[in-house]
């Protein structure tokens, strides 16, 4: 009996120590679409990965889109576990990304490919392309939006 | 009259094993951590050491190595901007062999042989390459216990032969390393560049094929990292190797990318293909397994801790050497 007992406090004692809690992440608002063109020195550029990056005050974790060869991008982004069209309104740090392979090509944007297993590098202007660099924001309203954004490649 | 037999009652016993359960209970999660403690202890000691490395080197060679030289992989560079004509992919941890007990191994190196043949956007092509990297392959290869994290598992060697990560066309990559020297990322293209574009206040203690000396820290040794921690397991490239400089493996940048990134891109459908916890999303990211942040060899010769919920501005301005601004707590 007393092993019995023994053994039943030791197990109770496990099973309390092995439960941690997990964080529930906070639902966010929900997203509104999200819309524009890229152009690079004045031409529309397509294949570019754009990118959304929240900044402190908005919520969600950010979105992104690829654009056409009419330079056109759509963003998505992620809710909970659900993929929603657009972003939650918020400002944002805005990245354009294009990697070039060394023989000059594009690699498609919805390639699986780690770009560096390529030897891919970015063709977009460090100011643009980097997260620390970037001169892009766009503040998202609550009624979406569409943001065009004209680089130049010097 | 009967003699009492001498014996514990019900009560006694069951009060004799609640204060065991209690112990257990106190103690059980404690011996759970205290492997990984240990680990991170070691880590720790690891970094430790090499501090004590640089300091050493510094005080003989006035200067601090380069983290990597002649690198030939790059774009931006070559002979027409000022690079060399052979290049060698040598590594700065090869000169801090002898000061980690390493002078055997540091005997074996042939300065006039290259460490590897990467090369990859065109500055240079493989008949550049000074010597025959085959021959320093027996020391690139070889495992140092000090440069590698206990808690981390992953693979120890680059185990393909290719122009981006390999020693050569015949021997894979050489042996790999946790910590690497605090860089900018953009020297995988940039090689010669580096310091042109960057400005003064932008750069970090180690470069490509450039050194510098501990008065060039100028917001002071306590406030600026040397050495980061990284995993040796990466999404969007390859972790670095120690003795050879390869297609971006050319050190730690702490200002691009937060601690422990997993996800390469924001954390949209896009992207989640290749999320992993464990596996760093992009190269020259730091990061750790020991949960919540990795450890960073500051420029006194301390090793700190660091969250991965760092304050964005605090890490970008422990990277660069002489931003000018306040540090603050961390």
């Amino acid at each position: 009996m007393i092993v019995r007992f023994f053994s039943l406090s030791v197990i109770l004692i496990g099973l309390a120590a092995g439960c941690g809690g997990g964080i529930e992440k906070a639902p966010v608002a929900g997203a509104v679409p999200v819309t524009g063109t890229v152009t690079l020195d004045g031409k529309p550029v397509g294949g570019c990965r754009i990118i959304y990056f929240p900044t402190l005050s908005s919520q969600g974790d950010g979105a992104s889109g690829t654009t056409d060869s009419a330079g056109k991008y759509e963003l998505t982004s992620l809710l909970g576990n659900e993929t929603a069209i657009g972003a939650p309104p918020g400002s944002y740090k805005v990245v354009i990304s294009r990697m070039l392979r060394p023989d000059g090509t594009a690699l498609p944007p919805d390639s699986q490919e780690p770009p560096m297993m390529s030897g891919a590098r970015e063709s977009i202007p460090i100011k643009y392309s980097d997260f620390n660099a970037t001169q892009l924001s766009a503040t998202v309203a609550s009624s979406g939006g569409t943001f065009d954004f004209e680089i130049k490649s010097k | 009259m009967r003699s009492r037999r001498s014996a514990f009652t019900l009560i006694e016993l069951l009060v004799v094993i609640a204060i065991i359960a209690i112990l257990i209970a106190l103690l059980l999660p404690a011996v759970q951590q205290a492997r990984e403690a240990a680990r991170r202890s070691q880590c720790k000691n690891n970094l430790k050491q090499i501090g004590i490395a640089l300091h050493n080197y510094h005080d003989t060679h006035r200067v601090f190595p380069p983290s990597r030289l002649n690198v030939g992989f790059v774009g931006w560079g070559g002979v027409a901007q000022g690079g060399p004509t052979r290049y060698t992919n040598a590594s700065g941890w090869t000169m801090l062999l002898p000061f980690i007990e390493q002078a055997n191994l540091y005997n074996l190196y042939d300065h006039n042989q290259a460490a590897s043949w990467s090369y990859v956007y065109g500055a240079y092509s493989p008949s550049d390459v000074q010597g025959d990297p085959n021959v320093n392959y027996q020391v690139v290869k070889t495992v140092l216990q000090t440069l590698l994290c206990p808690s981390d598992p992953n693979d120890k060697f680059y185990n393909s032969s290719d122009q981006y990560y390999s020693v050569s066309a015949t021997n894979p990559g050489g042996a790999r390393t946790n910590y690497d020297f605090n860089a900018w990322y953009g020297e995988y293209y940039y090689q010669h560049y580096t310091n042109r574009y960057l400005d003064s206040r932008d750069r970090a203690v180690f470069s490509t094929s450039w050194s510098t000396d501990i008065a060039a820290i100028r917001d002071g040794t306590s406030n600026t990292a040397l050495i980061t921690e990284t995993i040796r397991e990466v999404w969007n490239g390859v972790p670095p190797a120690w003795g050879h400089a390869h297609h971006v493996g050319i050190g730690i940048d702490l200002s691009w990318y937060p601690i422990n990134t997993w996800t390469y891109g924001p954390n949209s459908p896009a992207y989640l293909y290749m999320r992993k916890q464990g596996r760093l999303a992009n190269w020259a990211s730091a990061g750790s397994l020991h949960v919540g942040g990795c450890h960073v060899l500051l420029g006194d010769g301390s090793v700190r801790f660091l969250s991965e919920n760092i304050d964005t501005a605090t890490r970008v301005n422990l990277h660069k050497m002489a931003d000018g601004n306040v540090l603050g707590e961390f």
